[in-house]
């Protein structure tokens, strides 16, 4: 019992960092960066992702039950609870960015 | 005419002796017909005397019209046009372009059109070119835009020399794409030709505009004219049509009562005075604007511009009260919502509050087709008015500010203030959203249209590609003012547009010395890249930039969408859709047809000076791409 402890709490920082890295391969396996970007940037075909400010439940229910739109439903059999955490987590792990006034490309 | 005259009796002697010949030797061999040696005998009587060929004055006609230039992929059946061209045009109005492709002929003379406002003539085999240009030219005619397309044919069995000119003759030229052209005739005299040459240039440039075809018969080409009292008629444009007066005054007053009249622009502005005058409309009324950006309507950094950072081809009208639809494409699909793809069966409803107005102008409805169904679902208007929009507003203008009392003046400016202070906060929106993924690779479309804009934005440019592909960005981040700056997108969205029109775009430009811009789409390029050639060889000066995204994405998207429906994993939507393995190096096929190419440029940092190096190549007159590996949209 004592020797499984310290296997899940070992592995528990691997385990997040591996949640991320499928998240990634998930984000690409399921098309995802089609019409979100790769940086999940948006655009006139899909939403912004980066810096989401949608819970992992609101997350999910957007995946499962989208609004009226050109997004596909991933409901259960298509990606599983822990695949659209997985996915969650790697949107979350996009960099923020830099405001705009710093960009001199985009400053007028 | 007098030139003319002295052929014909030339002609007629060389006939008698052709006949004294043919007979004498159809005799000796006891047989109907002749052999083919004997006809070759016959063929090569010798001529002397100052003989022209018919096609010299089908020329002749052509040159009248003032057209610059011919694109033409050589053909048998209009090789007697293509040497009067050479040797008695001088190769001079029209100037014969070299293509590799009849649907780059076609899709040249598309886009050359948009920036000059006139016909390019493209000449085509009676049978097969025009299969290879019909697409093309379905999209020139979904995009209303004139087009003088001369079809060779040999229409006399008894003139075809052999199997080639057998399989290149038909009976009714025209009849593939009639569905999709305004007019076409089959001339059987020169007299017939030229009247219907002057006709077909007539009725292609009144709008609505759209492609003619006329055919050449080989024989009237290649025999000398047996016509006597050759001429050319007069050519009168035909006025554009303009809305009914009574109908105009009645459209003003709905705009001028409605509280918040809003202005779908679709296919408008034909000129830089089109934009003055909806600006002119707009301001009256304070009216916001949605552009379709299928024309350069209205100036995207004006106040009053209606739809930035929403898609331009579907905008939110619902708060409308009165909404004015101007050459407008698919006006219903901006009234109603309907069932998306990602959900089953298919519904509608209006989008439009109770009450609320529908006013139409718009000359598309004088040529109405019944087989392809480009004229979109029908639109219940309280005002439809059938006239040229562009034509048609002078008039609207007019009726407007006599309609306008005080009271509506001070209401109306409240209004213009709301959406121009919508404005201010959306463009600062988008850049906000630009600055997402700025450092990414592959690049970001806003990154790849910023780049772009900070080299071009002191010069006199013209953006020839469509930018809805990339999110449009564009259009959300630079100031289009002039209506060469835009030419809108491929009319009947069939692929393969893009690069053949920008060339022909760029060399409209070329005279003006502007400076044009071509985001391409890699998918599109590789339709028919040989035009890359035909901008080389004719030196068309064009800055190419390649959004290589590698993959058909549109579709891509809706392969997910529809499995992603019936819970199937979108994981092999790329089958069929992506373009890797391997990847297309676009800078070797640009270098290969004799392009100064840069790429494939993946580091967002090393995009800028690429673009500046190859500025510095347009100006000194040449075709550039540069392959830039970019985002999806």
């Amino acid at each position: 019992m004592m020797r499984t402890m310290w296997i899940v709490l070992l592995t528990l920082p691997a385990m997040w960092a591996q949640n991320t890295a499928n998240g990634k391969k998930l984000f690409e396996a399921k098309a995802c960066y089609e019409c979100h970007g790769w940086r999940g940037q948006g655009g006139l075909a899909g939403a912004r992702l980066a810096q989401t400010k949608l819970t992992l439940q609101g997350f999910r229910n957007v995946l499962r039950n989208p609004p009226p739109s050109n997004m596909p439903p991933y409901r259960a059999a298509v990606l599983t609870d822990q695949e659209v955490a997985d996915l969650f987590a790697y949107i979350q792990s996009f960099p923020a960015p830099e405001p705009a006034k710093n960009i001199p490309l985009l400053k007028d | 005419m007098a030139d003319y005259e002295v052929a014909r009796l030339a002609k007629s002697k060389v006939d008698r002796r052709r006949f004294l010949k043919r007979a004498g030797a159809g005799a000796a061999a006891g047989l109907a017909f002749a052999p083919q040696g004997v006809a070759q005998q016959a063929g090569s009587v010798e001529v002397t005397g100052p003989v022209k060929p018919g096609s010299d004055f089908m020329l002749d006609v052509i040159q009248s019209l003032g057209i610059e230039y011919c694109a033409a992929n050589p053909g048998s059946s209009f090789r007697g046009l293509h040497e009067s061209i050479l040797n008695h045009g001088g190769n001079k109005n029209p100037e014969l372009l070299t293509c590799l492709h009849e649907e780059s002929s076609a899709a040249m003379a598309h886009g050359y059109a948009k920036i000059e406002g006139k016909p390019m003539m493209i000449m085509v085999h009676g049978t097969v070119g025009l299969q290879h240009a019909s697409m093309a030219i379905y999209n020139a005619y979904c995009d209303r835009v004139p087009m003088f397309i001369i079809a060779g044919n040999i229409l006399d069995a008894n003139y075809r020399r052999g199997n080639a000119e057998w399989v290149h003759s038909v009976q009714d030229v025209a009849a593939m794409v009639r569905d999709y052209i305004k007019w076409d005739d089959n001339p059987v005299s020169l007299t017939h030709f030229a009247e219907s040459a002057v006709r077909a240039y007539k009725v292609s440039m009144t709008p609505p505009y759209e492609p003619v075809l006329l055919v050449a018969d080989g024989k009237l080409q290649e025999e000398p004219p047996e016509e006597k009292n050759l001429r050319i008629p007069k050519l009168v444009m035909t006025a554009p049509p303009q809305g009914d007066t009574g109908a105009v005054k009645e459209a003003a007053r709905m705009l001028v009562a409605a509280e918040n009249p809003v202005i779908v622009a679709g296919r408008v502005a034909r000129s830089q005075h089109g934009i003055e005058l909806l600006v002119e409309l707009a301001e009256l009324l304070q009216a916001r604007v949605h552009d379709q950006r299928l024309r350069m309507n209205f100036p995207t950094s004006h106040p009053l511009y209606g739809n930035p950072g929403v898609l331009p081809l579907n905008p939110n009208v619902s708060d409308a009260d009165a909404l004015l639809g101007l050459e407008a494409q698919d006006l219903w699909n901006f009234t109603h919502k309907m069932t998306p793809v990602n959900r089953f069966g298919m519904e509608s409803q209006s989008v439009m509050k109770p009450g609320a107005k529908i006013i139409t102008v718009s000359a598309v409805e004088l040529n109405h087709k019944s087989n392809y169904q480009d004229f979109g679902r029908y639109v219940e208007a309280d005002l439809a008015i059938t006239g040229d929009a562009e034509a048609t507003l002078p008039a609207l203008i007019e009726e407007v500010k006599r309609a306008l009392t005080a009271d509506r003046k001070r209401a109306i400016q409240e209004r213009g203030k709301k959406v121009t202070e919508a404005n201010a906060q959306a463009l600062r929106q988008h850049r906000e959203l630009a600055a997402v993924a700025w450092d990414a690779s592959p690049i970001s479309t806003a990154r790849l249209a910023a780049e772009i804009w900070a080299q071009v934005k002191n010069e006199d440019w013209s953006l020839v590609s469509w930018d809805r592909m990339m999110s449009s960005w564009p259009t959300r981040l630079w100031n289009f003012s002039k209506y060469y700056q835009f030419i809108g997108t491929h009319g009947g969205s069939g692929m393969g547009y893009g690069l053949p029109a920008a060339v022909g775009a760029a060399l409209a430009n070329k005279k003006h010395g502007r400076l044009t811009i071509n985001i391409q789409p890699d998918g599109d390029l590789c339709y028919a890249p040989g035009v890359l050639w035909t901008a080389a060889h004719h030196q068309i000066p064009l800055l190419n930039i390649m959004h290589n995204n590698r993959a058909y994405h549109e579709e891509r998207m809706y392969i997910a969408l529809l499995g992603a429906k019936y819970d199937r994993s979108p994981e092999k939507s790329d089958i069929g859709t992506a373009l890797k393995g391997p990847n297309i190096d676009y800078a070797s096929v640009a270098k290969g047809f004799g392009l100064y190419s840069e790429g494939p440029i993946e580091n967002p940092v090393d995009l800028g000076p690429a673009i500046k190096r190859a500025i510095e190549r347009v100006k000194k007159g040449e075709p550039v791409l540069l392959d830039v590996v970019t985002q999806p949209r």
